[in-house]
Parts: C-alpha cells; structure tokens; sequence
C-alpha cells in the first residue's frame, strides 16, 4: 500500500474540511451553475483558482498547514481533487483559475504568455476554458476541423465550433485547439479571450456535474494576435501532439480522483444517513470501501507515475477508466440502502448518482483508456516487471 | 396494457405516451404509489385521481396526503413526481403490484430498446480516424453484450409472468443496459435534453416503484 507522506496528508485533511463545507451548497449549484460566484471566498474554491500558478508567479502563497502547494504535481492534485470532490465535484469543476489550461500553460507558454496568463489568474478570480472537442469529433479529436489562419495582417483567426466545454460560457480566457495546416502536426494551442470579436459561447445544460457549466463555442474569424500561439518557440512536434499526450496524461490521474471523490461521497452518504445497517448490508458496505480504497492506491500509483515520467500515462488510463466506472457502480449501489424513493426523495443521493454518468467522458472515455491501457501492456510500459 | 404491449409503445411512441396510456388502463384516476408512497406520473393524472395505492392497497385519495416532489424532464415535457403521506384506510383491495411493475418492465425495456437503435445509428455516423465508430470491435462487443440483456430480459418478461423479485431484478438489470448504452454515446448522452434525459426518468420510474442496488 502506498503511505501519503506528511506534506499531502495534511493537505488531505485541509481539503477534507473543506470538502464538507462545499456540501452545504452543492444542490443550490446544480440548481444554478452561477452559484459558484458567490462561493469565491469558500477555501476549496480559494485554492482552485491559485492551484497550477507556479510559486514564482506566487511568492506570498499563503501555507496550508505550514506547507506551500501550488498543484505543479499530479500527486497534489489527485490529494485536493477526491478531498474537494467527495465534497461536491460541481464545485471542483466550477471553480474559477488555470483548472485544465494550467497544465498547458506550464507546458507551452513562454515567459511573456506565462506573465499575461498567470497575471489575470492574480488579478481577480478569473474563469478559463480548454477547448478541444468539436461537435463531430470528441475522441478522434485528431481529425479536428477548426482551422487557424494567418489574417495577412501578421495575426491569427480562428473558425470553427466546440462542444462540451467547461466553463466555456463565464471564462474570460481560454485555451483553443485548431489545425493550422493539415495532417497529424497539424495541431496548435492558442490563447484566446473571450470578449473578442465572433466569439460565442452559450451553456448545454446536462444531466449532472452541472456546476461545470458545459458550453458550446462557437468561433466566427476570432483574432488571435500572433503572440497567443502557444508553444511558438517549440518545434511543430513539440507543440502539438508531444504537448497534448503530455498534457492529458498529467491531468488524467486528476479526473480519475474526480470520480472516485463522488464514488466516496455516496459511501459516506449511506454511513451518515441510513443509521444502523443490518449484518449484511454492513459487510458489502465495508466491501464497498476497500473497492474505493483500491482504486485510491491506483490512482496515486499512477500519480506518481506521470510525476516521474510524464510520457508514461498508462496506467493513468487504466486509473481513470477503473474509477469512473467505481463511481457509477457505489452511487447506483447505495440506492440500494434506502429503497424505493431513495432519488425522488434525497436529492443529495440523487445529485451523487446523476454526476456519477459524467465522469466517464471526461479526459477520454473507458474505451479510449482500455485501449491506451493495452498499448501499455504490448508496449512493457506498465511496470510488471 | 400487456408488459409487450407497453414495451412497443414505448419502442415507438415514447416515455410519456406510454406512461399514459399505463395510467388508462388503472380503474377510474388511480395514484399508483410505490412501497415508499412515490410515484412519478403526467401532470393530468394526478389531478384527475380520487384513488390511491398506500401501504399495498387501494384507498381513497386524500388530497392533502399528497406531497409534491419536483418534476422529472423527459423530450415530451415535465413529470410530476409525488409521495403519498396518506393512510391506507381499511379492507382496501390489494394494489396490482405485480401487474404494474411488468408493464413499467416492458416500458422500459421498450424505451432501452429505441436508445440501441438511436445509438447503432449515431454510431454509424461518428468516425475514429477512416472508420465509423460502430465499426470498431471494442463498440460490436458493448453492442453485442447490450441487445443480449435486452434479449435476455425480454424472454423473461414473455409468457408467464415473473414474480415480484425477478420483476425488481430486471428493473436493475434495464439500469445496468441503459449505463452501457449512455457510455457508447459519448458526452451527447450526458446533455440534459434527448436521451440522457430519458434514461434519467426512466430510472426514476425503477426508482419510484422498486429502488436500486446491487444486481
Ligand atoms: C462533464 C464533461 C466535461 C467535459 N469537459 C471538456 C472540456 O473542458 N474540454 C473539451 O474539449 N472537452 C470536454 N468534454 C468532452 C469530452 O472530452 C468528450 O466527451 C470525449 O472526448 C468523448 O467524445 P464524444 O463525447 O464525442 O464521444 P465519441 O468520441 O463520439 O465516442 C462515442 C463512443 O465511441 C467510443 N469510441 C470512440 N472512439 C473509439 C475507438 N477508436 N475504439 C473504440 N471505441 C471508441 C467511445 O468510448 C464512446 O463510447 C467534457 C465532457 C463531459 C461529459
């Protein structure tokens, strides 16, 4: 079994408390997704919109716990993100900062775009988007169709439309991926703002995770001045698909604590409120806990993985399919506690469940992550050895 | 309504028309609540009942037992859903369980049903790289694994009626069907109009009557 050390385990028990905190709203933002924008001093909203600011953007980070943490590691955040999560993972994907842009920015920006971009994070509470999916292409997001095309003024537009983005429709910047040439290569990140010109953006309510606000963006010729092409001091490979496979396999062990955060949250949901389980129950309760207890350990091995070598997102891939699967089976399964009723008549229960069907899409479904699993396996990449 | 006869509806005409059409064949305006006093039905309905199903048997509506709980989306508009807080008054005939949980089967297996054939031509349509995503082995396998529980729990539901507990068994096993099919549909399934909405109500209406848990 894998022991958090000192530092992440006081981080898990800050986040913990805040995590409970984060209950107390968690239907008033699945009723209205603007709620988050009066939750902005809540400390679990407080540390998501510093989290992925590097502490040289941010000397005066104020300590959690004595210790500093600014979510540069995969670890600290897969620690935050079930803590947060098992609290309320609306909230977790609501919350205003660099959230998934982070990770790029770390990876692509250079100093100036580092300066802008970490310097509006600072300025005030600022939402930001990742925009990759398209209407017609989510997981051969390959085949992308948005094209980025010179002006011929020595700037940039872009055109085309995206689906199914977080926050899409409150950030005020935004990560954008568009083809600037074709075939494989042919991809490039850039920064974009919201308030320019032939840029729409208007929510899609779903099901659940509804805090993440999903929205559709629509590009009409949206500049983009040559300096918010990221990566443009990297060679074509590097700044597209080198920075994507990185990029996904950093956040990847994130999604997968989203998920088994929401598994966990309806676990304790059934100890809190079903009073006295009869001997049974008990035992496929506690059974229950060591699934979850599982999936844990995995997902901070995989952590720890992509830490060490951030090209090795296999077994991220199967963390993430493992728990976004756990976190479908424990919420269906503690219905079974209450019996007929039980999500007409507790909406928190049912809030748990409803989430629960999102998370298989995020950062890649189950298939995508079964078969990224197996070039793991084939490749000798998944440490058995 | 037979259990077959609801789940053709369903196939073809949907949730709420089927569901009203439950409702018809229930003597006069009958409120049929579950164990727990719930029920999820059309607005007109319920404010056309003077009987309801309490404590498994059938009794006189009292309006004020009646407790609104929030509605349920479904394409076709709003359900209402409701808790029954009332007595069950005395010598009442028992309620048509059995009955009533068939056709909610054969409902939403019917609806399970239309959601394969909505899926395999979605499917048909979205491309990984040169190929139609149905064409992918991972997607024939879920899509093979899917019409078998169909096939399976139709058999069931054909013929002599299953008993109660078998009746809550394939209501979990529909649930379990439907998650597979919302995973082959990407974030589309997800969004809270089509049919991610109609899986939602549909297991609702499971929720209402039976419950969830382990299957
Ligand atoms: C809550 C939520 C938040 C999201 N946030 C963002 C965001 O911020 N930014 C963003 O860009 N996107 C976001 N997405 C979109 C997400 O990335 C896509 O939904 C995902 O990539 C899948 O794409 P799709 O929905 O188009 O499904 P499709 O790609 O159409 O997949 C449909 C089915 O086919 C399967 N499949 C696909 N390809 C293969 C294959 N080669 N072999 C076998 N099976 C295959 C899939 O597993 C799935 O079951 C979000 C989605 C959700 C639900």
């Amino acid at each position: 079994m894998i022991e958090l050390d000192d530092r992440l385990r006081t981080a898990r028990g800050h986040a913990r408390d805040w995590g409970r905190d984060l209950r107390a709203t968690a239907l008033d933002l699945d009723r209205d997704p603007d709620t988050v924008r009066r939750c902005l001093d809540n400390p679990a909203v407080r540390h998501l919109s510093t989290m992925l600011i590097p502490d040289e953007w941010m000397p005066d980070r104020p300590l959690i716990g004595g210790y500093r943490f600014d979510g540069m590691t995969a670890m600290e955040r897969v620690v935050f993100a079930e803590e947060i999560a098992a609290g309320d993972a609306g909230m977790m994907l609501a919350a205003p900062g660099p959230s998934l842009s982070g990770v790029l920015i770390d990876l692509l920006a250079d100093r100036e775009q580092k300066d802008w971009f970490y310097g509006r994070m600072l300025a005030e509470p600022t939402w930001t988007f990742f925009a990759l999916t398209e209407p017609d292409h989510g997981s051969d997001a390959g085949a992308m169709q948005t094209a980025l095309e010179p002006d011929g003024e020595g700037g940039l537009r872009l055109r085309g439309a995206k689906r199914y983005i977080g926050n899409g429709a409150r950030a005020s910047i935004g990560i954008v991926f568009a083809r600037d040439r074709p075939g494989p290569l042919g991809a490039t990140a850039v920064l974009v703002e919201t308030g320019s010109a032939g840029f729409k953006a208007e929510p899609i309510p779903t099901v659940g995770l509804r805090g993440a606000q999903l929205s559709a963006i629509l590009l009409d010729d949206v500049p983009v001045p040559a300096g918010r092409v990221l990566g443009r001091h990297l060679s074509p490979t590097r700044r597209g698909v080198w920075s994507g496979v990185q990029m996904f396999n950093r956040l990847r062990p994130g999604v997968a604590a989203i998920a088994l955060g929401i598994a966990r949250a309806a676990h304790e949901y059934v100890a809190s409120q079903r009073g006295s389980l009869s001997k049974s129950e008990r035992l496929r309760w506690e059974r229950t806990g060591r699934r979850i207890d599982g999936v844990r350990q995995l997902i901070w091995r995989a952590a720890a993985v992509v830490d060490a070598r951030p090209a090795d997102g296999h077994l991220a891939s199967a963390a993430k399919a493992r728990a976004a699967r756990l976190a479908e089976e424990v919420t269906l399964e503690a219905l079974g506690y209450f019996g007929p009723g039980a999500r007409l008549t507790q909406p928190m229960l049912d809030k748990l469940v409803r989430d629960a069907r999102g998370v298989e899409f995020m950062e890649g479904t189950g298939n995508i992550q079964r078969l990224n699993t197996f070039q793991g396996l084939v490749q000798g990449k998944l440490d058995r050895g | 309504m037979s259990a077959e006869e609801a789940r053709r509806t369903a196939r073809e005409r949907g949730l709420t028309a089927t569901l009203t059409g439950l409702h018809g064949t229930l003597p006069g305006g009958t409120l049929p609540c579950g164990p727990t006093g719930c029920c999820v039905l059309p607005e007109p309905m319920l404010r056309t009942a003077d009987r309801v199903w309490a404590g498994g048997t059938v009794a006189v509506l009292d309006p004020a037992g009646v407790e609104r709980l929030g509605t349920v989306d479904t394409p076709d508009g709003p359900l209402t859903a409701v808790r029954y807080r009332g007595s069950p008054g005395p010598g009442g005939d028992p309620a048509p369980w059995p009955d009533w949980l068939a056709q909610l089967a054969g409902l939403r297996l019917g609806l399970s049903e239309a959601l394969l054939d909505a899926t395999v031509v979605h499917l048909g349509e979205r491309r990984a790289g040169d190929t139609a995503l149905l064409l992918q082995q991972l997607i024939k396998g879920a899509l093979a694994d899917v019409v078998t529980e169909q096939l399976e729990i139709r058999t069931v539901l054909t013929g002599t009626p299953p008993d109660v507990e078998t009746l809550a068994d394939l209501h979990r096993q529909i649930t379990r069907t439907d998650r597979m099919l919302l995973r082959l549909l990407g974030a589309g399934g997800f969004l809270a109009s089509g049919p991610g909405a109609v899986v939602n109500a549909s297991e609702l209406l499971a929720d209402a009557w039976i419950g969830g848990g382990e299957n």
